[in-house]
């Protein structure tokens, strides 16, 4: 859980204080730069991802066994 | 795209992102969709032009649909097979909706573009709004489980040589030509209204017979091809703030992981229960604004301060129905945590 939330926070905290740069590189539309945004959307949401099912866990809020049957 | 297309986030603007992000990707945890109907016009009325609006949603929905599908693949829950099936026309029939949005925009303007978009939420959902809506106070009244529809019985018994597949999770055995106009339409919606789950969802339980719980835990993995196929569009445009997105994921990844594990505590038909409220609330607010547009186009004549009133009105109704979505939704977890 720290990890990732470690990696999570990391990613929003670059996002944020890069913030000029980011907005003028990831809006260029030669070249690869389109793909930049659906990379970051990508990186984001394994690292936060994995942080907010860890998070659920820990306050004690989980799953029971699935049931999925139709009768007929 | 020039500078001034992407705003200044304020506090107010990131507080607004993460609060809707949360309960949308609580409630499109739970049904499969969701949370686009009132993120895309919220970011427009904090000064984010429309088309940003619409590709910023795109970008934070296919990643959320990728962590819901993943956490209930693990809940056994998605049937990839059929996801990809209707994934693969849903691409086509969005592509289409997108040329007959561009057609009517260019025919009739903006109030015409709005106009058709608010006939088509009103229309679709009002009338698949009912039949689930009807379907599950049958199921809550009877005490029974969920059964198969006799629409999706007759869809089974087709047979169609070279065609039939089987769906082992949404344990089905139908003819993809049924699937793929499924999918095509679930993509057209979703170019027209941005929410194609309204029929994909629905389509998938009263049409092809799976369970609620697998319709709309695959409804995920056609969102996330949809998603992930139109920012890819955006961003050639470079249209995507990937700000507001991934401010949007922060909040919104929280939700759907609480929606998913929902599903698992819950009698399935409350699924239905909580799509047919959304998509009953979503329909009067969009019938809310429909003289609007109406007056726009010189079709109706009403006072502007009546035509503001119902706009503020018709967006406060589709707050209140994704509110309403996750109340619902809460309520009976709490309900299901405390009998247990």
């Amino acid at each position: 859980m720290l990890a990732s939330g470690a990696a999570s926070a990391l990613c929003y905290v670059v996002l944020f204080a890069y913030e000029k740069e980011v907005m003028a590189t990831f809006t260029r539309t030669d070249g690869w730069y389109p793909a930049l945004p659906v990379a970051t959307a990508f990186v984001f949401s394994f690292a936060h991802g994995a942080f907010t099912s860890y998070f659920w866990e820990v306050i004690g809020v989980q799953a029971r066994p699935a049931r999925t049957e139709l009768e007929e | 795209v020039t500078p001034e297309a992407f705003i200044t986030l304020e506090p107010h603007s990131v507080a607004f992102l993460l609060i809707v992000g949360f309960i949308g990707g609580l409630v499109s945890g739970f049904i499969g969709s969701g949370g686009a109907f009132v993120l895309t016009p919220g970011m427009m009325s904090l000064g984010v032009p429309g088309v940003v609006a619409v590709a910023s949603n795109l970008c934070h929905k296919f990643p959320k649909a990728l962590v819901g599908a993943y956490k209930r693949n693990k809940y056994g829950q998605v049937d990839i097979k059929l996801g990809l099936w209707m994934a693969a026309t849903a691409s086509l029939g969005m592509w289409w909706g997108a040329g007959i949005q561009q057609d009517i925009r260019a025919r009739y303007g903006e109030a015409g573009s709005n106009l058709y978009v608010s006939l088509a939420f009103v229309l679709v959902l009002t009338i698949v709004g009912y039949f689930v809506l009807r379907d599950a106070v049958r199921i809550y009244r009877s005490g029974a489980s969920e059964q198969t529809s006799r629409l999706a019985r007759w869809v089974q018994s087709v047979e169609i040589p070279g065609t039939m597949v089987h769906f082992r999770v949404a344990n089905t055995r139908v003819s993809v030509l049924f699937v793929l106009p499924l999918g095509f339409l679930t993509g057209l919606l979703a170019s027209t209204i941005a929410v194609g789950g309204f029929i994909g969802v629905p389509g998938m339980i009263y049409l092809l017979g799976a369970p609620s719980l697998v319709a709309s835990a695959t409804e995920l993995v056609i969102a996330f091809v949809m998603g992930l196929g139109g920012t890819f569009k955006f961003a050639l445009g470079g249209l995507v703030d990937i700000r507001l997105a991934m401010l949007i994921l922060l909040g919104s990844l929280f939700g759907i992981q609480l929606g998913a594990i929902g599903t698992t505590f819950v009698k399935p038909f409350m699924i239905k229960v909580v799509m047919a409220t959304v998509m009953l609330i979503v329909a009067v607010s969009r019938a809310l604004v429909l003289p609007v547009y109406l007056t726009q186009l010189g079709l109706a004549a009403l006072d502007p301060t009546l035509m503001k009133m119902l706009e503020r009105t018709s967006f406060a109704f589709m707050v209140l129905a994704l509110a309403a979505g996750a109340v619902i939704i809460v309520g009976a977890m709490l309900r299901s945590y405390r009998h247990a």
